[in-house]
């Protein structure tokens, strides 16, 4: 399901924009909770961080939207923010409250459909997956996110996390298929790395976390791809 | 029959032309191919017959020249049968002759022991078929560009001369020096061994210049590649300070203008229809006014080049870009960049038809310590890719193309980062990566 809000002043776009909704809805099959706003200034008061998408009209009386982004992303970083404008100029300055995307007036339902999939794409990345791990004697249910990179020695793999090191029996084949399709590749025949932690790569090493990792040459080129596939998405 | 046909020039006849039919297979083909082959192959029989069966009886000089006619025939037949100068003939019958001589001087090897060379039997055909095989595995298929060979007169001749240095001079003087060959019974085993080592030169001289052939080919695909680069590169400079300029030069007319206009609409304030269409004249220029201003002067025209561009050509662009984080990279290298990879989404794009809807989306920012680049456009067909996956470019002119691409890879690697390219739904996407460097 997707929470998602439109602040926009004219009543003509308003409308426009929850009829494509509506449409898009029964397209895809999608679950879509929607909010409307007439003003930057009604969302901002009294914000909650219960949206996953906000859509932002920039030209508006009270609060335009520019500035209800800045103070939205103060209280929170992870809402998708999609501008709605009709001077591109502005447009370009979107990153810097980082907005995904914008949308220029008048608005054609192909145009919009296309950002919206991006969008439900990357809400429902945001899914939490778990995994369970038997460490020992007890059961422990680790969030995917929460995993750095795992790392194998002889017999046993090692996942090292946010909150400390998991040592258990097991094979870097067997982690690698419990973790598919969660961005995960191999850096090397010993590390599989989390590519949401990959914070620098440098002269061939890769800096996961707070460690670094060498990358091997035969292993350079696939996991550079992974990388820059799962940056640009 | 078979006393009729002089077997010994026949049997050459036939191996020089399949010869040449393996290096011809790798060449841009005439018309009529297979016809053109079957009729210059049943005239070099005859003029074999006809005019050479009487060779063996003639002079040895004349023995020796029925070599060299057939050869310059094949030069022909080369000419006749493909669609190449006379220069890539030439060339194309010399190394056919160098693998036929590769292939008859192993066969001599194998079977000669003083008596009279048969030319036939199952170890003859499978010497030769085999050598062929390699040759049409190897050379003849790592020689052509395109179907061509691209020699010259100079390069031709020099080939030439060679391949018949090696055959005509070494072998045809060998034989004549070392009595007796010919004569079936008192040919003494030194005799043999000198001839046989001979044959034995023959093969490695052969064997050498083609193996230099094809590397020299290579070199020199390298080396005009790397100079296509050069060029584009310098192109692109220069593209880079007109453009600027360009840029320059209207964003303050379009400033001036904007002004002019104002001040215009407020002078006969009471006509409302007079501020309309001043209120539409000012939206208008609006889009020219607009600077990119993403904080790197580069980006900022290469963006608003490419911006006008799309606008006045009806494909919707967006763009969302934090060019400060592209600050560590070469001007020209991102104009580069940035160049290729627009050029490539508005000609995908504009090779669309005309109902579809086309738009381009460019995304700049920054992750941890990368700079993602990543440009999207809305995509009609499938996507073919090559080894490199590099995807193998729709235009005819391949020399040109997919070079965008891979310039953009080129220059990725060489800040240590790189590309990927992906098909999504019905939207293509390049996304490069760039580690910031400190």
């Amino acid at each position: 399901m997707i929470r998602a809000a439109i602040v926009e002043d004219d009543q003509m776009y308003r409308e426009q924009m929850s009829m494509f909704l509506a449409r898009y809805q029964k397209e895809k099959d999608i679950q879509l909770d929607l909010m409307m706003y007439e003003d930057g200034k009604d969302i901002v008061e009294q914000y909650r961080p219960d949206f996953d998408v906000i859509f932002l009209d920039i030209e508006m009386p009270l609060v335009n939207g520019m500035k209800a982004a800045q103070k939205i992303r103060e209280v929170d970083e992870h809402v998708i923010l999609v501008f709605i404008t009709n001077m591109a100029q502005y447009a370009i300055k979107a990153y810097e409250v980082q907005a995904l995307d914008y949308i220029i007036k008048p608005m054609t339902y192909a145009s919009f459909k296309s950002k919206m999939d991006r969008i439900v794409r990357m809400v429902e990345r945001r899914i939490e997956k778990s995994i369970v791990l038997n460490v020992g004697t007890s059961m422990i249910r680790l969030p995917v996110s929460e995993i750095y990179y795992v790392e194998v020695v002889s017999h046993n793999v090692i996942y090292h996390t946010d909150k400390g090191e998991y040592s258990l029996r097991g094979s870097l084949k067997e982690v690698e298929a419990l973790l598919e399709g969660s961005g995960f590749e191999k850096c090397n025949n010993c590390f599989l790395v989390n590519l949401r932690h990959v914070r620098k790569i440098q002269d061939g090493i890769t800096t996961v976390g707070k460690d670094q990792l060498p990358i091997s040459r035969s292993k350079k080129k696939s996991f550079m791809n992974a990388v820059a596939s799962y940056i640009g998405n | 029959m078979i006393e009729f046909l002089d077997w010994g020039y026949t049997s050459y006849c036939i191996e020089m032309f399949i010869s040449c039919l393996i290096f011809m297979l790798f060449l841009e083909k005439r018309q009529h191919f297979g016809g053109r082959l079957a009729v210059c192959f049943s005239s070099l029989l005859l003029i074999v017959v006809v005019f050479l069966s009487g060779a063996h009886s003639g002079s040895r000089l004349f023995q020796d020249s029925c070599f060299f006619i057939i050869y310059i025939l094949t030069i022909a037949i080369c000419y006749v049968c493909c669609k190449i100068s006379w220069p890539d003939a030439i060339y194309c019958a010399s190394c056919a002759y160098l693998a036929q001589h590769i292939a008859s001087s192993v066969y001599i090897l194998c079977v000669f022991h003083g008596y009279q060379i048969p030319w036939e039997g199952w170890d003859y055909y499978l010497i030769f078929i085999l050598i062929f095989l390699i040759m049409f595995f190897t050379v003849a298929r790592w020689l052509p560009e395109h179907g061509k060979y691209q020699t010259d007169w100079g390069v031709a001749l020099l080939t030439a001369g060679i391949v018949l240095a090696i055959t005509w001079v070494l072998s045809i003087y060998v034989k004549n020096t070392i009595p007796n060959l010919d004569d079936v019974h008192s040919v003494s085993a030194e005799a043999i061994r000198l001839f046989k080592g001979c044959q034995m030169y023959a093969i490695s001289v052969c064997i050498i210049f083609l193996v230099l052939q094809v590397f020299q080919k290579k070199q020199i695909r390298i080396q005009r590649e790397l100079n296509q680069r050069e060029q584009l590169w310098q192109k692109r400079q220069t593209q880079y300070e007109m453009t600027k300029e360009n840029i320059q030069l209207i964003n303050t007319k379009c400033h001036d203008l904007k002004h002019q206009i104002h001040a215009l609409g407020k002078m006969d304030g009471e006509n409302v229809k007079r501020e309309n269409f001043v209120k539409e004249v000012e939206n208008m220029i609006e889009v020219y006014d607009s600077g990119s201003n993403t904080g790197n002067e580069a980006l900022d025209v290469i963006l608003m080049e490419k911006g006008l561009y799309c606008r006045m050509h009806e494909i919707e662009w967006t763009c969302v870009a934090d060019g400060e984080c592209l600050d560590f990279v070469d001007v020209i290298d991102l104009y580069t960049i940035m160049g290729n990879a627009l050029d490539n989404a508005i000609e995908h794009v504009e090779g669309c038809g005309q109902e579809q809807w086309k738009t381009i989306a460019v995304r700049i920012w920054k992750k941890e310590m990368f700079a993602v680049i990543q440009v999207e456009n809305s995509f009609d067909g499938t996507l073919i890719c090559d080894e490199d996956g590099m995807p193998k470019t729709r235009k005819k002119d391949k020399e040109n193309h997919g070079f965008g691409v891979r310039s953009i890879r080129t220059i990725a690697e060489k800040y240590e980062g790189t590309i990927s390219i992906k098909t999504e739904d019905d939207k293509f996407i390049l996304t490069v990566l760039l580690p910031i460097m400190s």
